[in-house]
């Protein structure tokens, strides 16, 4: 039997239509446990760097946790691994909801995706019945009514579905996954396009099995006080609740727009209070995943519609296209979930084409005859559809705003925000070094989720001390130290601070747990000790945190490896300009901060790698390969020629 | 005598299945060495798109099949009775062991803990344990 794992995968060849299903080779799972441990080693051993992100060779691959299906609250999520159209480097997203559970449940861990289908077709996983079925009836169809459609036809209600939508099948570079009705979403850098081009509509899944604890007292004990704290965590955002936090408490003032020298808009003043009235009336049901207890997710009853909740994504929209209406904002996310759209890179784009429309770089010739202004709420909703149909300028669109800007030319990349080649969100134009760090070096990119664990107390403002005896900051006590009064003029620990955080979100997602719980915003539910016990009384392995460390280096360290052969370089782990660039908004002077400074930053930077074993390069040394049994990688880049001047 | 029940209040839930893992482990042969919400003496119905969560209790086993079938109409929208049945009865999977469908799932009220584990399990509230006094 097997413990903590369901002990199996599941190899798809959609070219040939042929299904396999393998049992887990242990000491791989021993060396990795899941999410996205296991998807680097796959992706390292089977996707050389010559395979193209549109290649039968590229693969798909789904990695659900170790803890993933357990009693632990949370432990509802799993990974989507691939190599991304976006960035050309090898990328992951996260995703919570049911899905991942409903993998578990039917006996696999992972299931690992590769070839192409002739016609469009849909995986169906019921426990050990597995089929590839035609989808040519769901071309073209959205994201939610693909999902109903297949629940239906399989005439099951506890089956899960996670699909794409019309951008996926079209390969629109920022295409996502969803988990449609589910409100979670694999989004950044386009997984949605690699599923489209291997012709998989969608996966529909539905298990009965158990997901079996091997010291279950021991961790049923760990498991009430994750309950607990996570109950507490829920209190504390009562009475609006996290939702209305997420969005209504963020104050856009405090971030700023992305195109304007000089944030914040006089339109924006009073957002903030309009849109926590406008919860108040709309707000019927906060939802969440799989046994989660602070649902974070919610639903809005309109007259007109009802309306999925996008948390901050949303008013990526309305910072955008400068309309401070929620209404706007989620009548746009709601196209981009449909459609399947990250919400993120979409809400970017369009930002950014209205951008070069006002400053005359791009013409009405150009964008179809339309006329890209500020306040036009039919501007997004067309550019929405377009992108996600390919159509017309929306083709040029499609592929996010790095390539789009080098089509376009005229120097229209000047007013791209991004990181690794990925469009950023508007909600990091925060001036924290330590997000900054963070959103520079860490392997997701541009994501809300892996670069806030750094930055949280400075950030949020709060009383420090009130906030580290609650026991809710994600950093052991001797951390604390690097909470000094200069912290975001001196620099000092950012680089520790980053390393730490980062192998904590690591864990999480090795794990299979949330990543908001392990730091985000400001309050921790799960620290890394815990997690690390809950692993261990899971599955009946004994991992210390020094094993734990060494497990997510060895993560990191391959992932790393990979994306230097493909084309990382020292010069790309930078933040956008724009934080080095940009006068801080009102509400950020007033908490202290500053535009980042590039000599404190590139020496933090160095730091980070020294942390990392990574050499003055951002290389990870023969040295660090070695130690994390990764010899074989560190043959491949010695054959490449990587450590030849050392 | 005193009654256990469970008071089910459909519009605070959230349909995050918290009540189906904990009933599955609470009910393991060997407590809490298995989480499967497939073996759960509770079961959500959702229908998210129309905005519809209803927990459902393991009732009674019954060998027959009901003749009449109602359906419930609920914000303009028809369902079948069955989804919110609480039987363990031949036409459906639900409620019965998925390896072993001839053995029944019935709520038991968890025996003699003094919470209900989907009540204590349930953070939203949309479960209360109340007792309730009955003339025997
Ligand atoms: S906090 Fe939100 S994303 Fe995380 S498990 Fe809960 S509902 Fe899901
Ligand atoms: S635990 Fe409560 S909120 Fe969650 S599904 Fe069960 S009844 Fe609904
Ligand atoms: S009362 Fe106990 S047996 Fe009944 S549904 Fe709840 S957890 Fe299961």
């Amino acid at each position: 039997m097997s413990y903590g794992w369901a002990g199996n995968s599941l190899e798809i060849d959609l070219s040939q239509g042929k299904i396999e299903k393998k049992q887990n080779d242990t000491k791989l799972y021993e060396a990795f446990l899941g999410g996205k441990g296991i998807g680097s080693k796959i992706l390292w051993d089977r996707v050389p760097p010559q395979v193209e992100a549109f290649s039968s060779d590229n693969l798909l691959i789904l990695a659900t946790g170790v803890l993933t299906g357990t009693p632990v609250p949370s432990g509802s999520h799993g990974c989507i691994c691939f190599k991304s159209p976006q960035t050309g480097l090898i990328s992951y997203s996260n995703m919570g909801g049911f899905w991942a559970v409903e993998l578990k449940s039917a006996g696999y861990d992972t299931v690992v995706i590769s070839g192409k289908a002739s016609s469009p077709v849909y995986l169906w996983i019921n426990n050990d019945e597995i089929e590839i079925r035609d989808a040519s009836h769901l071309r073209g169809k959205d994201t939610i009514e693909t999902a109903r459609i297949i629940k239906g036809e399989l005439n099951n209600g506890r089956v899960q579905v996670i699909c794409i939508g019309p951008a996926g099948e079209n390969k629109v570079h920022i295409a996502s996954i969803e988990h449609p009705m589910t409100g979670d979403s694999a989004a950044r850098t386009g997984p949605g396009a690699v599923m489209g081009d291997k012709n998989l509509k969608a996966i529909a899944i539905h298990g009965t099995k158990d997901i079996n604890i091997a010291r279950s007292p021991e961790f049923m004990e760990l498991c009430e006080v994750v309950f607990q704290k996570s109950g507490q965590l829920r209190e504390s955002l009562e009475p609006e609740g996290w939702c209305a936090m997420m969005m209504a408490g963020w104050d856009t003032a405090f971030f700023g727009n992305a195109d304007d020298k000089q944030p914040p808009q006089p339109e924006f003043e009073d957002y903030e209070k309009k849109n926590l009235d406008f919860l108040k009336k709309y707000l019927v049901r906060e939802t969440g995943c799989y046994n989660c207890t602070v649902r974070c997710q919610a639903w809005l009853h309109l007259p007109e519609a009802t309306y999925y909740y996008p948390r901050c994504e949303s008013f990526a929209f309305s910072l955008g296209c400068k309309i401070p209406d929620l209404v706007f904002s989620l009548k746009c996310c709601n196209l981009c979930v449909r459609y399947g759209l990250d919400i993120v890179s979409t809400a970017r784009t369009i930002a950014f084409a209205i951008d070069l429309y006002q400053q005359g770089i791009l013409t009405s010739e150009e964008v179809d005859g339309m006329r890209l202004e500020h306040g036009n709420a039919e501007v997004a909703f067309t550019l929405i559809e377009k992108i996600a149909q390919r159509k017309g300028f929306g083709d040029i669109l499609a592929n996010g705003t790095y390539q789009a800007a080098r089509v376009i030319g005229k120097g229209a990349e000047k007013h791209t925000h991004l990181v690794k080649k990925q469009d950023i969100s508007p909600d990091f134009f925060i001036l924290s070094p330590g997000s900054a760090l963070s959103l520079a070096t860490n392997d997701r990119l541009d994501s809300h989720s892996m670069i806030t664990s750094a930055i949280s107390p400075d950030m949020w403002a709060l009383p420090r001390d009130a906030y580290i005896k609650g026991g809710w900051w994600l950093y052991p006590a001797e951390y604390e130290k690097y909470l000094t009064d200069d912290y975001l003029a001196s620099y000092n620990g950012i680089a520790e601070l980053t390393y730490y955080g980062e192998n904590v979100k690591i864990i999480t997602d090795l794990a299979g747990l949330c990543w908001w719980w392990t730091g985000f915003l400001n309050y921790t539910a799960i620290k890394a000790d815990t997690i690390i016990s809950l692993i261990s009384h899971a599955t009946g392995m004994d991992i210390d945190e020094a094993k734990a460390i060494s497990i997510a280096s060895r993560t990191r360290a391959l992932m790393r490896a990979n994306d230097v052969r493909l084309w990382l370089r020292k010069k790309d782990d930078i933040a956008p300009e724009i934080l080095f660039d940009r006068e801080p908004t009102r509400r950020q002077q007033q908490l202290g901060f500053t535009k980042l400074d590039r000599d404190k930053f590139s020496g933090q930077l160095e730091k980070y790698y020294e942390l990392r074993g990574w050499n003055s390069q951002g290389v990870p040394t023969a040295e660090t390969l070695d130690e994390l049994g990764l010899d074989d990688v560190r043959q491949d880049l010695e054959e490449r020629g990587f450590y030849k001047d050392e | 005598m005193k009654i256990k029940t469970i008071r089910i209040d459909a519009s605070k839930c959230t349909g995050c299945r918290a009540c189906e893992m904990i009933c599955s482990a609470f009910h393991a042969e060997q407590k809490y060495s298995i989480a499967n919400p497939k073996r759960a003496r509770i079961n959500v119905f959702k229908d998210e798109e129309n905005d519809v969560y209803v927990p459902v209790l393991a009732g009674p086993y019954t060998d027959v099949e009901c003749l009449g079938r109602n359906t419930v109409t609920i914000n303009d929208k028809e369902y079948g009775e069955c989804s919110f049945c609480r039987a363990s009865c031949p036409t459906r999977v639900l409620f019965k062991e998925p390896d072993a469908p001839e053995i029944a799932l019935k709520c038991d009220m968890c025996g003699d803990e003094p919470l209900p584990m989907c009540v204590k399990w349930c953070m939203a509230g949309a479960l209360t344990y109340v007792e309730r006094e009955e003339a025997s």
